[in-house]
């Protein structure tokens, strides 16, 4: 199970990576429907992740700890950054047809939209990354390395 | 001692790599911009279909974007003409860099993006650390 996460999250990164750049891969078509389909993995990531989710958002109004409390607060805001840069991103389409949605606003307010979401919520998913440092080092195996074994008996 | 002083240097190249990446993508002033965009004035309502070419659209909105611009205020103005400056000068100045490039795979701007990704996750990692161990100190 771990693995398939693994794997997911570094792919979800990597793709995150290359849509920051419609220019860089493929055109604008494959940011379109990359930008469109990565919402669907990130749904993905929260059904992975859901056992964790149902136990903090019921623990949320009683005590929980702060860091939990830290981190939800952190993928609520990524849900968030996440659903700013798909919506404005369907407005602001070229190559797939959305007209019909009609969606309103000026092509510039939701252009500036796409950019400054994307910009925020990819520094927010290096904090939230970071936050989860120790599970990555664990897939890594890294508890063989005899330092590691030493810090974990001290 | 070797292997920490190693982790040492690699955690600085990789912080002085996204400070350099956050400077050069423009970074803070690009996700602060939605702040400085006054929604209301330059919401109309309608999203006009019809527009097919990116060529075609690409000009309109030019001429929308410069339109709401001068609505807003002095400094506002300044920086949005100059990124939009900047961005006509990328999309047409270098062609290699337009939609309509033949050369498909272009990563540059991504390895920037990386490195700005792996500044914030190793600042993460470090604050998380000092502030576990400040914690076990008291
Ligand atoms: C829309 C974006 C995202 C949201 C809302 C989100 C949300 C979550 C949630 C709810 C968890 C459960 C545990 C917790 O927060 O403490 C989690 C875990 C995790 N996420 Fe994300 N995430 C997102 C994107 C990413 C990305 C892009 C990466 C990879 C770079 C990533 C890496 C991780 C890792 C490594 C874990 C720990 C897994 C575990 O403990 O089993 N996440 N995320
Ligand atoms: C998670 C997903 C996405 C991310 C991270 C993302 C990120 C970005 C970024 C960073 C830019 C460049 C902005 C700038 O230079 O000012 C951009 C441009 C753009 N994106 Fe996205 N985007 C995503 C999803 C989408 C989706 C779903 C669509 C459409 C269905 C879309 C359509 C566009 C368009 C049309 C542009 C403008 C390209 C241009 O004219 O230069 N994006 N995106």
């Amino acid at each position: 199970m771990n693995k398939i996460k693994f794997i997911l999250n570094v792919s979800l990164a990597a793709v995150m990576l290359l849509l920051m750049d419609p220019r860089s891969f493929y055109g604008l078509g494959f940011h379109e429907w990359a930008g469109l389909i990565i919402g669907l993995f990130f749904l993905l990531h929260k059904a992975l992740n859901w056992t964790w989710i149902k136990k903090v958002t019921m623990g949320f109004i009683k005590r929980c700890p702060r860091r939990a409390r830290l981190n939800y607060v952190l993928d609520v805001l990524l849900l968030v950054g996440m659903f700013l840069m798909i919506f404005s991103g369907i407005a602001i389409a070229k190559t797939i047809d959305f007209s019909w949605l009609n969606l309103g606003g000026s092509h510039m307010f939701w252009r500036v939209m796409h950019t400054s979401s994307s910009y925020i919520t990819l520094a927010l998913f290096g904090i939230h990354l970071g936050l989860h440092w120790k599970w990555v080092v664990q897939r890594f195996n890294f508890k063989k390395d005899k330092k590691w074994q030493k810090k974990l008996a001290s | 001692m070797a292997k920490k002083i190693g982790i040492i240097i690699i955690n600085l190249g990789i912080v002085i790599w996204g400070i350099i990446g956050f400077n050069h993508l423009n970074y803070w002033e690009r996700s602060v911009r939605i702040f400085h965009v006054n929604s209301e004035q330059n919401f109309r309502p309608g999203f006009d279909p019809g527009r097919s070419s990116f060529d075609e659209r690409s000009s309109r909105n030019r001429t929308n974007r410069t339109k709401s611009i001068a609505q807003q205020s002095a400094d506002v103005v300044q920086r949005n003409r100059e990124s939009l400056r900047e961005r006509n000068f990328e999309d047409r100045g270098h062609g290699r860099r337009g939609f309509h490039s033949r050369q498909k795979i272009q990563l540059r701007n991504v390895v920037w993006f990386l490195a700005v990704f792996c500044l914030f996750t190793v600042g993460t990692i470090y604050t998380d650390k000092i502030r576990t161990f400040r914690k076990k100190e008291k």
